[in-house]
């Protein structure tokens, strides 16, 4: 049984596509690997709606998490990968928790495609952006080595306050570089920061992953077919 | 230095310096404490002479207070050892003058003064903390001469966040950094930082030893990316280095107390448990047994929390 749609604000209202995509999120009886192909196929629709705000002639630094780089990233990478000159991936493996009533989330592991860091602008994905620390955290980590002239932040769903929130935490010369791509917005959250209805719930259990441990032993295939398919 | 009660601290205002002092004196500390609540200017600045202080004199017994019953009182901080006293007073304001209805310099004067006579101080220093860039350049031009010699102003910002704060202010970061096992990482210095301000704020903000506070933010510190006090040279010893090493295109490296590994310079990780826990003793003797042969099957070993091995 699907949720009921809370307070949410579409993009686009019209675009009844994405409407559709995001529902299916919804279902409380949708299997993990349905839920994967909701997302690859969310992160397609993202993908060309992203095209909008991208230059056929620049390069681009894919910035994602390890729970999102098989499915909303792949779907993103599948619409874009021949309409820019050059996607170079990145992928992050983040602890979140709270420190002093803070939310933090430190990086333990990355992967940088060779060549990453000649990108002319960051591409950063994520399924769902709620108190945007994890967004924080791996933007600030690549910021200096990149220097990106843009900072593309793609979420199928925010929460209505992130965008403000995540600026908050740069200097006002990086703030300004940040475009927001999404499908959906809401302004419903719980004490966790869960967002609601948002993405149907904890992505890491949707996704089939048994919590954030599991997630951070996990090595997409995305990554694994680029640097572990001969090993 | 004198030990001086508040009472002696009230008779000696009012008959060496004016009663209209001791007024002032009262109001600042009523709308002092009012102010200290919820503000980050302090609490970051706070932060910043703590991490530094315990770099620069590690051995000292110093003494940090914020709102201490004083004239300049955002935050003091008194080196027993040396008998020096810094106070600051803190401003993110435009409107910031020496002199004039609300200038500032008497209460300079005033601090000095106790500093000097009261509490018998060899080194008094009274600090301004402007936020501003502007006001800060515009009142280092005017300090007036009466109060010059113990007198300075210095810029700190006062960013919406921590991670603005390390990402603009390199002072602050390369303060932080020294405690910390990745000095260059924003994101496990705002871990530290997070973990100080929660223990500057666990002790009431009150005349506590700056050693007490870095030790309360270790102590609790989870995750924990303080630097070890103590570095066992035997560390490395637990590492089975012969399965690490069998694995072509991986390198290693232990950096404070952390295994660090790199694979074709592209995938890059630290292992969490810090070298010596028992958690790391798990993911060693895991590998041992595995004996992986394989990169990807090794490094999603080395990625384990080595809680459930």
């Amino acid at each position: 049984m699907k949720r009921p749609a809370l307070s949410r604000i579409y993009k686009n209202p019209d675009d009844h596509h994405a409407k559709r995509l995001l529902d299916e999120l919804l279902g409380s009886d949708i299997s993990a690997p349905d839920y994967q192909r909701s997302m690859l196929n969310i992160g397609r629709h993202l993908g060309n709606e992203l095209k909008h705000s991208l230059d056929r002639d620049k390069t681009y630094c894919l910035v994602v998490t390890a729970e999102d780089a098989d499915f909303l990233a792949k779907g993103i990478v599948e619409s874009l990968e021949d309409y820019t000159k050059a996607l170079y991936l990145t992928c992050f493996w983040n602890e979140r928790s709270e420190v002093n009533g803070s939310s933090v989330a430190p990086i333990y592991n990355t992967y940088f495609e060779n060549g990453y860091d000649s990108a002319d602008e960051l591409i950063v994905i994520k399924s769902i952006i709620s108190g945007s620390c994890v967004v924080k955290t791996n933007i600030t980590a690549l910021y200096d080595k990149i220097q990106p002239a843009a900072i593309h932040v793609v979420a199928p769903v925010m929460h209505t306050q992130s965008e403000q929130k995540l600026k908050l935490q740069f200097p006002n010369k990086i703030a300004n570089l940040l475009d927001f791509t999404f499908l959906a917005k809401d302004s419903e959250r719980t004490s966790d920061n869960e967002v609601l209805p948002g993405i149907g719930g904890d992505v890491y259990k949707r996704l089939g992953f048994k919590n954030q441990q599991d997630k951070n032993t996990f090595i997409p295939n995305i990554i694994q077919q680029k640097i572990f398919a001969s090993c | 230095m004198n030990t001086v009660t508040n009472e002696e601290l009230e008779n000696f205002v009012e008959s060496e310096i004016s009663s209209e002092a001791l007024v002032h004196l009262k109001r600042q500390a009523m709308g002092g404490a009012n102010n200290a609540k919820g503000n980050q200017h302090e609490q970051y600045f706070a932060v910043y002479k703590i991490a530094k202080f315990y770099q620069i004199a590690k051995n000292d017994d110093i003494e940090v207070c914020s709102q201490s019953y004083a004239f300049v009182d955002d935050l003091v901080i008194l080196n027993r050892t040396t008998s020096s006293k810094h106070s600051y007073q803190l401003k993110d304001s435009k409107r910031v003058y020496w002199n004039g209805g609300k200038g500032i310099a008497p209460y300079f004067r005033k601090q000095n003064q106790l500093d000097k006579e009261l509490y018998d101080l060899d080194n008094s220093e009274v600090v301004l903390v402007l936020a501003d860039i502007n006001v800060y350049r515009s009142r280092c031009k005017d300090i007036p001469s009466s109060i010059s010699s113990y007198t300075r102003c210095i810029n700190f910002k006062n960013p919406d966040s921590v991670n603005q704060m390390l990402m603009e202010n390199q002072d602050f970061k390369a303060a932080v950094g020294r405690l910390c096992v990745s000095s260059e990482q924003i994101d496990k210095l705002e871990v530290i930082v997070q973990h100080l301000l929660g223990a500057w704020s666990a002790f009431g903000q009150k005349n506590v030893k700056i050693s007490s506070i870095i030790n309360k933010a270790r102590e609790v510190a989870k995750p924990n990316f303080f630097k070890s006090e103590v570095v066992d040279p035997d560390e490395a010893k637990e590492i089975p280095l012969e399965v690490l090493d069998s694995i072509e295109g991986l390198s290693y490296e232990l950096c404070e107390g952390f295994l660090h590994y790199s694979y074709k310079d592209s995938f890059q990780g630290q292992v969490k448990p810090r070298v010596g826990t028992n958690q790391f003793k798990a993911i060693c003797n895991e590998i041992r047994i595995k004996k992986p042969t394989k990169a990807i099957e090794l490094i999603t070993l080395l990625m384990s929390t080595g809680e459930n091995l």
